[in-house]
């Protein structure tokens, strides 16, 4: 498992790997019951500490997105991937809040910052929003 | 912490705090170095010593291996001291340091029979080979002809294979290209993993402590100036953007220490950030208040720069 991670970024790496996860399950790249790289692995593989991706695991399966059997590792709780789209989503609009917020403190008027978000989604291939 | 009793727990380990420093002080000649530091390193941490050049974390090191003496204070590594036992502690400890002698014409596997040799008997001869295939080096080369990054790595494959509870690393990636270090970085992921090992490591590359510090510790003017989980310290510090300012600041809530930028002031909290940045809004003072949050290297820059020496006026 790979996504990329920004140790420079002011949002903590614990949150930036948890956020990578929920959103690899929100979409079904990991799938309920399968199973997630051991800590050591994803400690390596994003080269982080490994009790970072332990706390990780910790908090995510208090969290209701996985499960841990001893011995065996951490695997995608069953009804993980409806919990992890209402997550995404929330962060998503948190984003897009922010971003509009920046936007009217730059001085943008709303038209101009309506019309960007209509660009933007005329790029990514949704046509018929609201106006 | 609530540690359970999984894999990446780390295994039991006598002391909670495998290094001790408690009111030691150093210095050289006239040059005050130490005054009075006291730090704890808790059981399978990895703390991150962060001081600008100079700030004496190398000399921090070097005591806690009894390469240095101290003036004063108390210091226990895996409980011993090392003043008293420097022998007793370099058998529990495995020490990087930045510039690692080792003659140009021996080959690797000469240095490393050398040092087995010295390092008997906690030097593993399985973890040697393991690690000599990890990190990739050949025993055949030249110490002379190995890159930078394969020096740091020989470094380190000789500072595990005793297998040390207690690694103290200083600056154990510096001078290495992007590439080489990603790589160095990946052995030392594997080195502090490795049965709950306690780590002090000192950096300038704030991007490798983000990515290996659960803790951190600044250091500077000699001491310790703040000491914390870095999830925590980097969670907690925010930098208030005020603006405009006239000459005459007027008090500020909390201890910030304050940049000014023209009409704008830059008030750095270690915590408390949000609060203060309320009661500035809620005063009406001025036209704009920002709470931004920090990185590690923010954090740094403002604590330990010269810039923001100064700190605010307190209101009572």
């Amino acid at each position: 498992m790979n996504f990329p991670i920004d140790p420079k970024s002011t949002v903590p790496l614990s949150d930036q790997i948890a956020e990578g996860i929920r959103f690899a399950v929100a979409t079904g790249r990991l799938a309920p019951g399968e199973r997630l790289p051991g800590v050591r692995v994803l400690a390596r593989d994003l080269l982080v500490n490994p009790n970072t991706v332990a706390k990780v695991y910790r908090d995510l399966e208090r969290e209701g997105v996985l499960r841990t059997r001893p011995g065996s590792g951490a695997f995608v709780a069953s009804r993980a991937a409806e919990r992890c789209r209402r997550a995404s989503h929330a962060s998503v609009v948190s984003a897009l809040r922010a971003a509009v917020a920046r936007g009217v403190a730059a001085g943008l008027s709303g038209e101009e910052i309506a019309r960007v978000a209509h660009a933007c989604l005329e790029e990514a291939g949704v046509h018929g929003h609201v106006q | 912490m609530g540690m359970s009793n999984d894999s990446y727990s780390g295994g039991a380990s006598p002391a909670p705090h495998p290094i001790e420093l408690a009111g030691v002080s150093r210095h050289f000649g006239r040059k005050r170095v130490l005054e009075h530091v006291t730090l704890r390193v808790p059981a399978g941490c990895t703390m991150a010593l962060l001081g600008r050049n100079g700030s004496g974390k190398t000399t921090l090191m070097r005591i806690l291996v009894g390469l240095l003496p101290r003036h004063g204070g108390r210091v226990a590594v895996a409980g011993i001291d090392p003043a008293k036992r420097p022998h007793a502690v370099k058998q529990r400890v495995g020490y990087v340091a930045d510039a690692t002698e080792l003659h140009p014409r021996w080959r690797v596997a000469h240095v490393l029979e050398m040092v087995r040799a010295l390092r008997k008997p906690s030097w593993d001869v399985a973890e040697e080979r393991r690690l000599l295939d990890l990190f990739g080096l050949r025993p055949r080369e030249r110490v002379g002809r190995l890159s930078r990054g394969d020096r740091a790595k020989l470094a380190l494959l000789l500072a595990l294979a005793p297998r040390p509870e207690i690694l103290l690393l200083d600056e154990p990636a510096s001078g290495l290209d992007p590439v080489v270090r990603r790589e160095v970085l990946g052995s030392l992921v594997e080195a502090i993993h490795d049965e709950g090992r306690t780590v002090l490591l000192s950096s300038h590359l704030m991007e490798d402590v983000e990515r290996l510090a659960d803790r951190v510790a600044f250091l500077a003017g000699g001491r310790i100036v703040l000491e914390g989980e870095s999830a925590i310290v980097r969670g907690r510090a925010r930098r208030v953007v005020v603006d405009p300012i006239g000459p005459d600041l007027g008090a500020l809530p909390g201890q910030p220490l304050l940049r000014r930028r023209g009409k704008t002031a830059v008030l750095t909290y270690v915590e408390g950030g949000e609060d203060a940045a309320a009661t500035l809004r809620a005063s009406g003072r001025f036209d704009r208040v920002e709470a931004e949050r920090m990185n590690l290297e923010d954090l740094f820059v403002d604590m330990l720069g010269e810039e923001t020496r100064e700190v605010a006026p307190c209101c009572a």
